[in-house]
């Protein structure tokens, strides 16, 4: 018994300590994460979005998607008019989800694509993070393209050997697009 | 000083003769999974060094006072601690590379580099020469890491940190990025290590 407590004690003592550090550690550190993923949100959306005067992550209108996604839309305003509308949206890629954050002009069009978050393979899907691939869909909307890569008849360079994450991608814009434009009344109203 | 001479032993091993890639074969799942490009692997290689280090000081410290029938219980504490130290700072510090090395900076916890020179080494020496093996392991470690991404980079991307290297015209063989070429890699270097082993 005497031995028993002993054992449990020294165990006790060692995770008190290391709970201890770790707490520290947390204290120090959980300002700088935060300040760093706000500064990388506030970056992508003056990528994505027209430019704007406002501060469009306090002007945020939450919607539900049907499949249950939670999508939060940042809106930009100039002088006080709308210019865009940014959202992130998650897709499935090769490796895991893709987060995006697509910037879209109050008249449906695309303005701008960020891939914030991607798990695809590195030299080959992680290159749908590249400007060069990302800049094909400016300017596009909803009624004049087809949403595919040109491999499966859309209007879409795909990625050579990375066609999941290029369809990935363009399945998950066309997807928000379609969610931003059946909610627009309601994203721009209360924006 | 027969002291620094021990030292300047026990550091060296873990690079060569004792590398803990090459020749311990252990710890492979960092080696094949993120060797994909340089800065990952060197990243990787840093973080593992750097809990490789405090581990192996803190488990000498209370080497004396470690009852050997919870002795694995508080490795594993020590070693997760150190992991989750790691995984904040990279995390607030470096979030290029922490997103890039994502599970994998957790899973250095189940590294068997780690538990296996606290086990072997630290639980039995002092510190001075436990600080030399962490750090020896953890060179020798981040050295064979690097190595195989630099090869699968160039090989199969065609650039050495980002940075084309073979100019427009080179094809990457994309097989080299894939899973089958760490495999490849791995094998070719551990043979060419054999080779020059057996030569001396």
């Amino acid at each position: 018994m005497r031995e028993f407590l002993r054992l449990a004690g020294i165990l006790t003592l060692v995770s008190i300590i290391s709970a201890w550090a770790l707490s520290s550690t947390y204290n120090i550190t959980k300002p700088i994460i935060d300040l760093k993923r706000y500064q990388k949100k506030i970056e992508a959306l003056s990528q994505v979005l027209p430019p704007f005067d406002n501060q469009p992550d306090k002007e945020i209108v939450k919607l539900t998607t049907e499949k249950g996604e939670v999508i939060e839309f940042y809106v930009g305003r100039k002088k006080g008019e709308l210019t865009g509308v940014a959202f992130k949206k998650n897709t499935v890629g090769y490796g895991g989800n893709i987060a995006l954050m697509i910037g879209v002009t109050p008249q449906g069009k695309i303005y701008g694509i960020q891939v914030m978050e991607q798990n695809e393979t590195p030299g080959l899907g992680a290159k749908i993070s590249h400007p060069n691939f990302l800049q094909q869909f400016t300017n596009k909307d909803l009624a004049s393209t087809r949403w595919e890569v040109k491999k499966m008849g859309g209007d879409f360079d795909q990625i050579s050997a990375a066609t999941v994450s290029s369809r990935a991608i363009t399945k998950g814009i066309k997807e928000g697009l379609n969610f931003f434009q059946s909610n627009k009344e309601k994203i721009l109203k209360q924006g | 000083m027969a002291d620094l001479k021990r030292f300047k032993e026990e550091f060296v091993k873990g690079i060569g003769g004792e590398n803990p890639t090459f020749r311990l074969v252990i710890g492979m799942c960092p080696p094949l999974a993120i060797s994909t490009a340089v800065i990952n692997g060197f990243g990787m290689g840093l973080a593992a060094t750097f809990v490789l280090l405090g581990s192996n000081i803190m488990v000498s410290l209370i080497r004396n006072f470690t009852p050997s029938k919870v002795r694995l219980p508080i490795f594993i504490i020590i070693i997760s601690t150190f992991v989750t130290i790691t995984d904040l700072f990279t995390e607030a510090f470096t979030p290029d590379l922490h997103k890039a090395l994502g599970i994998f900076i957790p899973l250095i916890v189940v590294n068997c580099i780690i538990l296996a020179r606290a086990e072997a080494f630290a639980s039995k020496q002092p510190l001075l020469y436990s600080i030399a093996d962490g750090l020896g392991m953890g060179v020798g470690f981040t050295l064979a890491i690097t190595l195989i991404s630099t090869i699968r980079e160039m090989l199969g991307n065609g650039t050495f940190l980002g940075h084309a290297v073979f100019g427009a015209s080179y094809e990457p063989a994309i097989v080299m990025i894939l899973a089958p070429g760490a495999f490849l890699t791995m094998g070719l270097l551990i043979g060419l290590m054999n080779h020059l082993g057996r030569k001396k």
